[in-house]
């Protein structure tokens, strides 16, 4: 059971000046699941999925990829291991349109080897068909971003990770803008990437989320791994709980309950 | 409202009542060039008959290659976001150089290929500098602009070189196919190739994406600092080609013969409508900015002005144009940091 892991992280810390973000934490994501990744504010979840992504790199510890280490400098590592990322503040090019953003970076080309050549045309139609295949709410791939509803962006962000069917996808917070109607229909997808055999790492703020589509919960604080949760043994007291106490359980005063009432 | 990219859509935002009136006035401002053009042509063709002529106009495409081909560079550098004001510094040092080495008996091929290759030189420090250690572009730039102005006076010790006469280097500048010369038929050759390049090919796509959000670049897999790098190369050989041509054209060397050429590329780029923050823009635009630079130019010489004079008209047109562009994006910025709260459950 503790061998189909696809993607290990040992150890890992990251500190940015007199933040320790990160410290010793431990993750496993397992082939073919959702892994939600709940914490509060400043918990260090996107710094972790960062780390994976390639955007920071640690100050210590190991990353494995189906139980080999891997080195993962920079976005194009991340990428050639098969992962792609949604990130918390979208990550977009304002200034470009849809299909360019979903295609920066790996566009399609033509013509001469040495000369790369853009395929507008097919990555156009692509793009079309992609917003079409996720239900995406916008009329046409020539449109740029910084015209963009906030739920759109994040939309757009959502179909460039997903666009070339990554193994592992890890995303940030991708239904913080969304309206409900939005949010389901991601978490759905989401659902249909898991059942198609991708792996997946969730941020969210909305617990609840998790316990409906998860299959198992982790939870952050301080830069610390509190514990992993199967989804299916625990209640939304429990996870809230982890997130508000910490493994400890007694560190702070703060009400349990009075975090409940948000979700 | 279909207007793809409008920057300065909301600067004249004030103006409301009247939309249509709003939207002229924020394509205008979008659009200088048109503005400035037809104002120009209007303008002179009343007041000196001299001035549409075709001879004047072909004229004035041939004064504005030089800097033309400056532009086309700086263009390039300028939709990345970056700047390069040793443009001019390394005009001069190439100057120098090739006609030092005319003058030396050596051959032309050997010679443009030898600015050539210090154009390339200069862009890969340049590069290195601000690509890979991340310095300031301006004052990176400002530096190096010393330094290679420097190298340059050094090299000819205060006194200038001369292209032997009846060289053929000298037909860089003298020579005529049909109507056109030389210098206006390299500028608009090298203006084609620089703007296919950047609207067909992956390297186009991934300036525009680094000009309009570096750090989003940087995510998307796209290696910033070799594209940094290629826009000083560019500029840098483009600065090569520049200084063929000039050095043909004064039929000699010097170390201060590319004076002001950077100021001169950024009133182009900008006068053509490219945007100083970079992430839009095109070379065609500069190409049209650096005809208009000329047009603007000839004008007050026809019209009898002091040369001093295109200095200072440039020098206002310019800083007018860049502050539009700083009070536009100002605007633009503000709404968008309050819509970026995440909202709660
Ligand atoms: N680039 C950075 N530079 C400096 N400090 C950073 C940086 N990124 C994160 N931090 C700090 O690291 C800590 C963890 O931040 P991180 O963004 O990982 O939290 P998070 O769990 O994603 O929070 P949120 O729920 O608000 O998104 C915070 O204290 C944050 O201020
Ligand atoms: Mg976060």
């Amino acid at each position: 059971m503790e061998s189909n892991y696809i993607v290990e992280m040992k150890g890992i810390s990251k500190r940015f000046g007199s933040v320790q973000a990160l410290n010793q934490v431990d993750l496993e994501l397992r082939e073919g699941e959702i892994l939600g990744l709940v914490g509060d504010n400043a918990a260090g979840k996107s710094t972790l999925m960062k780390i994976l992504s390639g955007a920071h790199v640690a100050d210590g510890g190991q990353i494995l990829i189906n139980g080999e280490e891997v080195s993962i400098r920079d976005p194009r590592d991340a990428r050639s291991c098969g992962i792609e990322m949604i990130y918390q503040d979208l990550a977009l090019c304002n200034n470009l349109d849809v299909a360019r953003n979903i295609f920066l970076g790996r566009e399609y080309t033509r013509g001469l080897p040495f000369l790369s050549i853009l395929d507008k045309k097919k990555m156009y139609a692509e793009s079309a068909e992609l917003l079409k295949r996720l239900n995406i709410n916008i009329s046409s791939p020539r449109l740029k971003v910084e015209r963009m509803s906030g739920g759109q962006r994040q939309m757009v962000a959502a179909a460039k990770a997903i666009a070339f069917d990554a193994r592992i996808l890890l995303m940030d917070e991708p239904t913080a803008a969304l309206g409900v109607r939005e949010a389901n229909t991601l978490l759905r997808l989401i659902k249909d990437l898991r059942d198609g055999g991708h792996s997946v790492i969730l941020i969210t703020q909305r617990v609840p989320d998790i316990l409906a589509i998860g299959d198992r919960v982790m939870v952050l604080k301080g830069g610390r791994r509190q514990g992993i949760l199967n989804v299916s043994e625990v209640g939304l007291d429990d996870v809230v709980e982890l997130i508000v106490r910490g493994r400890a359980g007694a560190e702070s005063g703060e009400d349990a309950l009075e975090y409940l009432s948000f979700g | 409202m279909s207007f793809s990219s409008s920057t300065l859509a909301s600067l004249p935002g004030r103006l409301r009542g009247n939309s249509q009136l709003n939207a002229l006035g924020s394509f205008l401002l979008r659009e200088p060039q048109v503005v400035l053009t037809v104002a120009l042509v209007v303008l002179m063709g009343i007041l000196n008959p001299r001035f549409l002529t075709a001879r004047n106009l072909i004229n004035v495409l041939r004064q504005s290659s030089i800097n033309g081909i400056v532009t086309v560079g700086v263009c390039w550098m300028m939709i990345s976001g970056s700047f390069d004001l040793s443009v001019g510094a390394i005009v001069s040092l190439i100057s120098v150089t090739m006609v030092a080495m005319l003058e030396g008996g050596a051959g032309i091929a050997t010679t443009c290929i030898f600015g050539l290759a210090i154009g390339l030189a200069t862009g890969v420090f340049n590069g290195f500098l601000v690509g890979r250690l991340k310095a300031n572009p301006m004052l990176t730039t400002l530096g190096t602009m010393t330094i290679f102005q420097g190298i340059a006076l050094l090299s000819a010790g205060g006194y200038y070189y001369r292209v032997p006469r009846n060289s053929p280097f000298l037909l860089i500048a003298d020579g005529f196919i049909g109507p056109f010369a030389v210098p206006t038929i390299i500028f608009l050759a090298l203006a084609l190739v620089m703007h296919l390049v950047l609207s067909e090919t992956t390297l186009g796509a991934r300036v525009y994406a680094i000009g309009g959000d570096e750090e989003a670049a940087k995510l998307a897999g796209v290696r910033v600092p070799l594209y940094r790098t290629l826009m000083y190369i560019a500029t840098g050989v483009c600065s090569a080609v520049a200084a063929m041509v000039v050095s043909a054209r004064a039929g000699s060397g010097h170390y201060f013969i590319g004076l002001n050429y950077e100021f001169h590329a950024i009133t182009a780029s900008v006068l053509g409508g490219n945007y100083i923050f970079g992430g839009r823009g095109s070379v065609a635009r500069g190409v049209w900015g650096a005809i208009l630079v000329a047009l603007l130019n000839n004008s007050l010489t026809i019209l009898g002005f002091e040369p001093a004079t295109q200095l200072v008209v440039q020098g206002v047109v310019t800083a007018s144009l860049v502050a539009i562009q700083v009070m536009g994006r100002e605007k633009k910025t503000e709404p968008e940091l309050q819509s970026q709260e995440p909202n709660g459950a």
